[in-house]
């Protein structure tokens, strides 16, 4: 089959094109054109350079978008990964370590539940109402 | 990428390339989503859609034999893969449940 030839202004429009997908567009696009504006001319030839760049300015920044966010988020995926993995193996060579953090955390938990308590049982003696088995009250000073 | 997550031209090409059947390829399915939805969408935001659809998974393509009326240029044609009929189903079901009791409140207005 013999391929028809593109102007040289279309032809660099259609460089913009994603290369697989190039043919199938520009032949859609001739295909649009000769219903629209006829086989050849000026008009055909701008119609055909404006949708050449239209979707091919449409296609690279899909794929740019997708690159810088896929990129993104596998920089941050891998970054998660290697400290998670260098932290795991760290504690299993050394058991010691991994059994002081633990008692570490025991204690400052009990630690924290320990004062709690003690706060709780302060605040509940102060806050305890002025008349014992009646209802609570403001008095404006 | 996630299949499930369709934008709005994705859905209405999808359903465009399965009301086409075998004669899905740009120019048809351009002109079915301007005739059903009766708006001038842009010819470049139906390529990026089918573009984005492929990379998805949902749809395939493959070349035809070349035309003269193309300038010897073949044309690409899509098909919907399995897994995009039950994203179609799923968004479906989820705009009408969506879409549940509005159409009295709406008709009122």
């Amino acid at each position: 089959m013999r391929r028809f030839h593109l102007p040289a202004a279309v032809r660099a429009a259609t460089l913009l094109l994603p290369i697989d997908q190039r043919d199938a567009i520009v032949g859609d696009l001739i295909e649009c054109s000769v219903d629209e504006w006829g086989p050849s001319g000026v008009r055909t030839n701008s119609w055909m350079s404006v949708q050449c760049l239209t979707i091919g300015l449409g296609l690279r920044a899909t794929q740019l978008r997708d690159r810088v966010v896929v990129e993104a988020a596998r920089e941050v995926l891998d970054g998660m990964r290697m400290e998670t993995t260098r932290a795991l193996r760290q504690t299993l060579r050394r058991p010691g370590t991994l059994a002081a953090a633990l008692i570490a955390l025991a204690i400052a938990a009990g630690a924290t539940a320990a004062a709690g308590f003690v706060v709780q049982a302060v605040t509940r003696i102060d806050s305890r109402p002025a008349i014992t088995g009646g209802l609570a009250w403001v008095v404006k000073p | 990428m996630n299949a499930s997550s369709l934008g709005e031209m994705e859905h209405l090409v999808m359903l465009a390339i399965l009301r086409l059947g075998d004669r899905a390829y740009g120019i048809p399915v351009i002109e079915e989503v301007r005739a059903r939805t009766g708006r001038r969408v842009s010819r470049a935001s139906v390529y990026v859609a089918l573009r984005r659809l492929e990379q998805k998974g949902l749809v395939t393509s493959r070349l035809g034999a070349s035309t003269p009326e193309r300038g010897g240029r073949a044309k690409r044609y899509f098909r919907l893969r399995a897994s995009a009929l039950r994203a179609l189903r799923a968004s479906r079901a989820a705009y009408v449940n969506m879409w549940r009791d509005y159409e009295a409140i709406l008709d009122g207005v």
